[in-house]
């Protein structure tokens, strides 16, 4: 009853997907329209939150190699904590400022265990190459929850913000597989099964 | 304002309040075109790729592959979305202008 | 023009199927992890999910002395199989050690056990397989500080405080969510430590073995699991209390926190050895629980209750006084029973390791149970007083030895766990 790791993929870049088209809406009609309604400010730290939750069984479940439980566990904890401190700043429990820099970090983190995680170059194959364009998304993106704690009413930041999640959602959904990448495919990497 | 007369108000209030108010209806259109722009795009993929969508071919595969499948999540996310957030949202954004 | 182009066929090749995924993973083994065969199989099979390359000696089989039983590893007609002859197998247990070239270029490796008219030990037993090291003993103390620090201070905060009072809620919180994290942090390193050790493996590849023999077919990766995503519960709810000032929230991550400790009783030499059942179970984890509840209770006592609530020091201390009665007796009525079962021979205390190891705990029990009793029959009845002597001060500095020496205990307990009793 174990999904294949693809499927826990596809379900995660929902929740990214999730995470993205609520903070374009939030970037969209700015923060003090969106934060009207109480539950509508929980709504992406509380998706953040429980998304960090569920990474911990994909952690323990999926033990095919060491690497891959360093780093969904590095990501289960990052977003937990991101999530953790959005919601805590929403409720008015946390006041700084800078506890919005969790989601940079959040960013920095995830974007640097997917880089590590994958030690093959860009054009290896199309995993190697969707490894590399979300963790760079990521670590680029990071950029933008950074800029944002100190500038929290720009809607470029914002957008900025949301199109991460997009694209690392769409990432997410991607086929990460041995196939050809821009027509190269590293003679190590074998035949692509088509 | 203290100077002004009534009629330099009344000319002056077209001017004013026109820029926020369009810029709410973009803000509005946008929001409203959240929802039917990812349910669209779900529906592009599964076009595009009608393979991801297993429901359709289902050759035996197992619980997960007919669980998930990535072009209907993108639909449902645009779907509720659009039920969701988008009617409360353009609520406060008429709401902001009033 | 040129980049929308090459934006589409970037979208295009992202998006076209293929079945591999990216890392070759050991789908089917045969035998299977720990199979009990009734013959020796004539092969060693292995199934991965995609193609990958073979060598001479991607699979050994050793016998429990280490020799090599099996030939040449040759890849099978389907690029996803490695199979390698084995001679005719007597009666006993083997190991199988294997490393292929997984089609996205990375070596992976793995390990697994099976047996042969016998029951397979698991693979942190496998032939080869070293540890429990220093290294690890001081791990497992880690992970008993931190354990103390949750259950402890929840403990502490309910049936002591019997809530959460403002004036200690930041500092209790901290220090309880320092002890989540630091359990979760050490699990990890616990168990990967464990797999290192049966793996043999320098960290270049160690990154890319194969660690589901070790999480699934052994206790210590059924506690583990079990214990991280219980502890992740825990994290949940004492995030809850924290975030909507709810010590309902706390009772349940008591209880969780309490019962996923016995992770550590389920995965101990308690378990496995001879003389184990159900009661030395049940002893070991009342043994456990009580210590993480007194040292836990200790350190919140010095460090939050005596610096940040003057008044609260003498309630605090006169129902944590009470308590520690009852955990000190649970602690050594469980400990005495644990030694009889597992030191059958009063000798055996300064014959074997074990039993040297266990005197050393119980000379620096005895120093805190010394220490505690001044405590309860110097300090308790100052304080009922409430005289201005100063002992109010001094308490709190002595309060800290007490814990020190407490965890020092802790560090003694993590190696005996990790030894073998002489039964």
């Amino acid at each position: 009853m174990q999904p294949d790791p693809e499927f826990v993929h596809w379900l995660f870049a929902t929740g990214f997907l999730i995470l993205g088209v609520c903070l374009l809406a939030e970037a969209v009609v700015g923060p003090d329209v969106w934060g009207r309604r109480a539950w509508r400010a929980y709504l992406w730290p509380g998706a953040a939150l429980i998304l960090g939750i569920f990474l911990w069984p994909v952690m323990l479940l999926f033990t095919s190699s060491t690497l891959h439980m360093i780093a969904h566990s590095a990501w289960a904890q990052v977003l937990m904590l991101a999530g953790g401190a959005e919601l805590a700043l929403a409720r008015g429990k946390l006041s700084s400022r800078y506890w919005h820099l969790t989601i940079a970090l959040a960013f920095l983190v995830s974007g640097a265990a997917s880089l590590i995680h994958e030690q093959n170059d860009w054009l290896f194959s199309r995993s190697a190459f969707v490894h590399h364009a979300m963790g760079w998304v990521m670590i680029g993106g990071a950029l933008f929850p950074l800029a944002r704690t100190f500038r929290p009413r720009s809607f470029a930041l914002g957008a900025g913000f949301a199109a991460t999640f997009l694209v690392v959602s769409v990432l997410l959904y991607t086929h990460r597989d041995v196939a050809e990448i821009f027509g190269h495919l590293s003679p190590v990497a074998g035949a692509p099964r088509r | 304002m203290a100077g002004a007369t009534p009629g330099s108000l009344m000319r002056a209030e077209p001017s004013t309040l026109e820029t926020p108010r369009a810029r709410s209806s973009i803000r509005a259109r946008a929001i409203s075109g959240i929802g039917p722009l990812t349910v669209l795009a779900g529906v592009l993929w599964a076009f595009a790729q009608p393979y991801r969508v297993t429901i359709l071919h289902p050759r035996g595969q197992g619980f997960w592959w007919l669980a998930v499948e990535p072009p209907l999540l993108v639909i449902l996310v645009g779907v509720l979305f659009g039920l969701v957030l988008a009617p409360g949202l353009l609520e406060d954004l008429q709401e902001e202008d009033r | 023009m040129r980049r929308r182009l090459l934006l589409l066929v970037a979208l295009a090749v992202l998006a076209a199927p293929a079945k591999a995924s990216a890392h070759a993973t050991l789908l089917d083994p045969s035998p299977e992890y720990r199979e009990r065969l009734a013959a020796g199989p004539p092969s060693v099979v292995l199934t991965f999910d995609q193609a990958v390359m073979a060598f001479p000696d991607s699979i050994a089989v050793r016998s429990g002395e280490g020799r090599v039983l099996s030939g040449d590893a040759a890849g099978g007609a389907d690029a996803r199989v490695v199979l390698v002859p084995v001679r005719s197998l007597p009666r006993g247990a083997y190991t199988v050690r294997w490393h292929v070239l997984s089609s996205d270029g990375h070596p992976i490796s793995g390990v697994y056990t099976f047996g042969v008219r016998v029951a397979a030990p698991p693979p942190t037993e496998a032939f080869g397989a070293s540890g429990p090291t220093r290294t690890e003993d001081f791990v497992r103390w880690a992970y008993f500080v931190s354990l103390a620090l949750v259950v402890g201070g929840l403990g502490f905060a309910l049936l002591v405080l019997r809530g959460m009072p403002s004036a200690l809620a930041g500092r209790l919180y901290k220090l309880i969510g320092l002890g989540i994290v630091a359990t979760l942090e050490v699990g990890i390193i616990a168990f990967l430590l464990r797999a290192e050790g049966a793996l043999q493996l320098p960290l270049g590849k160690l990154l890319y073995a194969d660690l589901t023999p070790i999480a699934n077919g052994t206790r210590l990766g059924t506690a583990f699991m079990a214990m991280t995503m219980g502890f992740v519960l825990v994290s949940v709810l004492v995030y809850f209390a924290w975030l909507l000032d709810r010590v309902v929230f706390l009772w349940p991550a008591f209880v969780l926190a309490l019962g996923f400790s016995s992770g550590l009783s389920l995965s101990g030499h308690q378990a496995a050895d001879r003389g184990s059942s159900w009661a030395t179970q049940i002893a070991d984890w009342i043994h456990l629980s009580a210590a993480l509840l007194w040292v836990g209770g200790l350190v919140v006592l010095a460090v939050c209750v005596w610096p940040l609530a003057r008044e609260l020091r003498r309630d605090a201390f006169l129902r944590f006084s009470r308590l520690a009665t009852l955990l000190i007796a649970a602690l050594l009525g469980a400990g005495i029973y644990l030694s009889v079962v597992r030191l059958p021979s009063v000798s055996d205390l300064w014959t074997a390791d074990y039993g040297r190891v266990l005197l050393v705990k119980i000379a620096l029990v005895t120093l805190a149970l010394t220490w505690g009793a001044f405590h309860h029959f110097v300090g308790r009845p100052a304080l009922v007083r409430d005289d201005a002597s100063g002992w109010s001060a001094r308490l709190g500095r002595t309060l800290i030895g007490e814990a020190s020496v407490a965890m020092a205990i802790l560090l003694l307990a993590a190696m005996l766990v990790d030894a073998k009793p002489p039964v």
